[in-house]
């Protein structure tokens, strides 16, 4: 039968450590995305602003952002490593 | 504000603390985890009170204090607190879908970054004789509380209002920076400027 196969593979999986890891990884990618819409909106925010206060609280958060990402990405390469990594497809300009 | 604290919060933290440690969760390890954060941010509220007790006299005060440079600094410490109760209520309440337990270390970077009174400026003020040496000794012991206070307030709200998915808690604990990291985002900050 044809649905042999996958089913077996998906039960595989359902027992497998693997189905732990792809929800480890999922919610790191959720978080990841999290951040760098953050990163959008600020970077957006403060190419609007003419208020100085606003800009320099604005640089402060991107700043903050900058060491996350940093952490985020060295977590994940380090608990996963590289190829869930490669998976997560940032664009050269997410880049750290 | 003595007789409350002991009344409605010292006693009702006592009993949950008493009942998170009957109950048995030997044999649930992730749950057994989570009320020990929650133990936590519940101690961390309680000292976010305590510091907001001994704030209090002198923010009363303050408010209609003869001195205009005196309420000048207490309103600082007002807006600070204010700041950080607004970010654990958007944080709360997210606007959009950007927030995360992440949200709250910018936060957590200008209370590091942020020391309110400049010395420069209370050295001034002390030298015009615009405020006395135990003034200013009364100030900078408050500013200590107002910082203590909300610290406290922005751990608490992570850990209670955080994401409850487990997943996400995990990778959110591991990524929150550190005390020293923070410290060192500080010096990038003022590096910059």
């Amino acid at each position: 039968m044809k649905t042999k196969k996958p089913l077996r593979r998906t039960k595989a999986l359902f027992d497998s450590d693997e189905r732990e890891q792809l929800k480890q990884r999922t919610a790191l990618v959720k978080l990841l995305k999290k951040l760098r819409k953050r990163r959008h909106q600020l970077k957006h925010e403060l190419a609007e602003t003419s208020d100085s206060q606003r800009s320099q609280q604005i640089k402060d958060e991107l700043q903050v952002l900058k060491a996350q990402r940093k952490k985020a990405w060295n977590y994940s390469a380090h608990s996963m490593g590289k190829t869930a990594i490669q998976r997560l497809k940032w664009s050269s300009s997410d880049q750290i | 504000m003595e007789q409350r604290y002991e009344e409605h919060i010292k006693s009702i933290h006592d009993a949950i603390i008493a009942y998170s440690f009957e109950i048995q969760l030997a044999d649930r390890p992730g749950l057994s985890a989570r009320l020990h954060e929650y133990r936590t941010a519940g101690r961390s509220i309680l000292e976010a009170v305590k510091a907001m007790k001994h704030l209090n006299k002198n923010l009363q005060v303050s408010v209609n204090h003869y001195n205009a440079d005196i309420r000048e600094q207490y309103d600082m410490i007002r807006r600070q607190i204010v700041q950080v109760l607004r970010t654990v209520d958007a944080f709360k309440e997210p606007l959009d879908d950007t927030s995360s337990g992440l949200s709250l270390d910018a936060e957590r970077a200008k209370l590091e970054n942020a020391s309110l009174f400049s010395e420069s400026r209370l050295g001034e003020l002390l030298r015009a004789h615009r405020l006395s040496a135990p003034m200013i000794g009364s100030m900078l012991k408050d500013e200590g509380y107002s910082k203590l206070l909300c610290s406290k307030m922005l751990f608490a709200a992570s850990v209670i209002l955080g994401s409850t998915d487990e997943a996400t808690r995990k990778f959110e604990q591991a990524i929150t920076l550190t005390e020293e990291e923070l410290q060192g985002v500080v010096q990038e900050q003022a590096a910059r400027t």
